[in-house]
């Protein structure tokens, strides 16, 4: 095969339904690992016969990914990072005339890396449950598999007791802190799910605050479910410990300087509130309570909402990662390492 | 010759430990550092390794052993931790020449630590080379403090009136001032607990007690303080008391000086301070024991925890350093694999199984493909 012939273009459907696939067959997979997955199988089944094609491939095959339905910023992050680690290569197997040689240690730079991706969250929790107080109350936002790991981890851990409570907010409007509640209860927590509006009274009763990321960035920032920033400056103001845990694919090597930029750089689009909601229990003027019902057009522009805040570094304590256990002005360090 | 060899070991680890004990006060750490490094430094030259994971292992199996008899005293912690990177260091040198590419540096990064293969290669002349690194170590304690000192000096300024708090518990802190005695006109305010004896040998203008701090502090331009560990976030423990000071000289916008040695600095983090909080002194005075017996706790640290964001400046003998950069030097110290990747965690991996925690098994791994028969 000549150098100009072209691999057979990647069936961009194919791919992505791959990634769904995986998706559904483990509900705590997390979606960074699965885009990995689906990337080390295109790997191993490429015809590729350079360098520049396998990268071409791999990223439209991460292109095919953001576009799927369950798509998040950690799949991009994921993707770049596992391209950046398997072709960085030494100059010695680089010179081979023999591409398959090139594309052996690829492989294998690939294998490392999905073995380590994927035991990082077992890594996380382990390191991390011993932040969480014996017998206290930790906050926790919206549906983090990560999350959910760590209090599992320190639940089972001996030397850590099991006795400590979560609060869970609900998290509006999609409702992925109820998801959360369920999960904990099944797992035997003694869980309270909170409003979301709740947050700055009930502070003063937690002793530690517990956050994902979909997304840690240069500055030591994240990027989480709407929200979060509203729990991290109440904890900053009672002086609560912040702890965000995050697997290392997650790092993303952008500084926002405004908060449009967020979206941006979180790709996430803006989600129309559901206006046909039925507000039931609310006083009226006369101070009866009555049923309300709106009727607004969903088509209106202006009241949409963003899924995603950004959370700045001072608010956080640590950043517990595979990579070890960070303060946030530490992130951009190792950041420099990663995509060096 | 071997076994008498090892009862001598366990007779030096007993008098180590007991050596501990024997004190009725806190001792200042110098002290505590030297004996465990040399308690150490028989260990290297003595014990039975050709490999580094064998000598990894006897560090760590003596190294907790001494840490659990005395949980609270983090130096002992910060020494067996350092001596072991020296040990992984020499290890890893004489195995890969070309150590500063990008290609090694995130291939390290990324490779799992606990099956590093060069831990496995024997080494010649290894046991010299760690007898000489750990002796670097111990030439760098005896020399820290004047070190200390030297750098810190610069800080201070004439006409300066400094509040300094231990000072009879930090031998640290009273070689500092009697440094700078000598090279400016400045006066000293010592912050003394009622119960101490004042240090007559050593000329301080003011005593004063702590609840006079907060007012005397409108006065003071610098505060210098000794710590008793330093985390990598720049947060630290204080003798009982410096945090007021530190929250004082917050309000008044005095600059805080923390010195610390390097064995002081350690590479993880205490996620709940309180429980290594131990409490010195008898709670009541005796002659009320019978009235308030079982109505009335009195909490006496001996610990305080401070945040980072309290402290100007921390001290240590190679550099000044602020508070936000201390995770900077971490790691010439001690090495990542001995802090995360200890044998308990790997008794406890099997343990906290994925699917015994009712959370499914990690992403399916795929079998390795030969790469060049693909």
């Amino acid at each position: 095969m000549s150098d100009t012939e072209r691999p057979p273009v990647l069936d961009q459907d194919r791919v992505a339904n791959d990634f769904l696939a995986l998706l559904r067959g483990d509900s705590y997979l997390s979606s960074g690992i699965a885009a990995i997955r689906v990337l080390y199988d295109i790997l191993n089944n490429t015809d590729a016969s350079t360098t520049f094609q396998v990268i071409a491939e791999l990223e439209s095959a991460t292109s095919a990914m953001a576009n799927a339905e369950q798509a998040s910023l950690c799949v991009l992050t994921a993707c770049e990072i596992f391209t950046r680690y398997v072709t960085l290569t030494p100059s010695e197997i680089l010179d081979n005339r023999d591409f398959r040689v090139v594309l052996g240690f690829y492989r294998n730079r690939a294998y490392q890396f999905l073995q380590r991706s994927a035991n990082s969250p077992n890594f996380i929790a382990r390191i991390a449950c011993a932040f969480m107080p014996r017998d206290g109350t930790v906050l926790v936002h919206s549906y983090s598999k990560v999350v959910l790991r760590v209090l599992a981890t320190a639940k089972m851990s001996n030397s850590i007791g099991s006795k400590f409570r979560v609060f869970v907010t609900e998290s509006r409007p999609d409702f992925s802190g109820r998801r959360m509640y369920e999960e904990l209860v099944r797992h035997g927590f003694d869980a309270t799910l909170i409003l979301d509006v709740s947050v700055g009274s009930l502070m003063s009763s937690v002793d530690v605050v517990l956050i994902g990321a979909e997304g840690v960035l240069e500055t030591g920032g994240i990027i989480n479910k709407m929200g979060t920033l509203n729990i991290t400056d109440s904890a900053k103001v009672m002086n609560k410990p912040v702890y965000v845990v995050a697997e290392s694919i997650k790092f993303v090597k952008k500084a926002p300087m405004s908060k449009r930029e967020i979206t941006h750089i979180a790709l996430y689009p803006q989600k129309p509130i559901n206006m046909s909601l039925n507000i039931t229990e609310a006083r009226d003027a006369s101070g009866l309570f009555r049923r309300f019902e709106t009727d607004y057009n969903n088509d209106d522009k202006q009241n949409h909402y963003q899924q995603v805040d950004y959370s700045p570094p001072t608010n956080i304590n640590l950043i517990i990662t595979d990579l070890g256990i960070f303060p946030p002005e530490a992130v951009g360090g190792e950041l420099v390492k990663l995509y060096a | 010759m071997a076994s008498r060899k090892k009862e001598d070991l366990v007779e030096l680890r007993a008098k180590l430990l007991m050596g501990i004990k024997r004190s009725a006060t806190r001792e200042p750490s110098l002290k505590l550092a030297t004996e465990v490094l040399t308690f150490l430094m028989r260990l290297v030259r003595h014990e039975k390794y050709d490999k580094v994971e064998t000598l990894l292992e006897v560090l760590h199996e003596n190294g907790s052993l001494i840490t659990a008899a005395y949980p609270s005293e983090f130096v002992i912690r910060n020494l067996v931790l350092a001596v072991s990177k020296i040990a992984r260091d020499e290890g890893f040198r004489s195995d890969i020449s070309d150590a500063t590419s990008a290609f090694n540096s995130l291939t390290r990064l990324w490779i799992d630590r606990r099956k590093d293969d060069t831990l496995r290669v024997p080494l010649k002349d290894f046991r010299e080379k760690l007898i000489d690194g750990v002796r670097e170590l111990q030439t760098e304690m005896e020399t820290c403090r004047e070190n200390i000192v030297r750098i810190g000096t610069e800080l201070i300024s004439t006409g300066d009136i400094v509040m300094v708090h231990s000072l009879n518990s930090s031998t640290t802190i009273q070689s500092f001032l009697k440094d700078i005695r000598e090279k400016h006109k400045l006066r000293i305010m010592s912050v003394q607990n009622s119960s101490e004896p004042l240090n007559n040998d050593f000329p301080v203008e003011d005593y004063i007690k702590l609840c006079e701090a907060a007012t005397k502090m409108a006065h003071v331009t610098k505060v210098v303080l000794s710590a008793i560990t330093v985390f990598p976030d720049g947060s630290c423990l204080l003798p009982p008391g410096g945090r007021s000071i530190c929250l004082s000289a917050q309000r008044h916008n005095v600059p805080v000086y923390v010195l610390c040695a390097f064995y002081k600095i350690a590479p993880y983090f205490l996620p709940d301070p309180s429980i290594i909080i131990k409490h010195t002194l008898p709670g009541l005075p005796f002659g009320m024991a019978r009235k308030f017996a079982g109505r009335v706790r009195v909490l006496q640290p001996a610990i305080e925890y401070t945040e980072p964001g309290l402290v100007s400046l921390y001290v240590t003998n190679t550099t000044v350093i602020n508070p936000h950069h201390v995770y900077r030097i971490i790691t010439d110290y001690y090495h990542q694999g001995d802090v995360y990747d200890s044998p308990d965690f790997q008794k406890d991996e099997a343990a906290l199984n994925s699917e015994k925690l009712g959370l499914g098994a990690p992403a399916h791994i795929p079998p390795v493909n030969d790469p060049l028969k693909a």
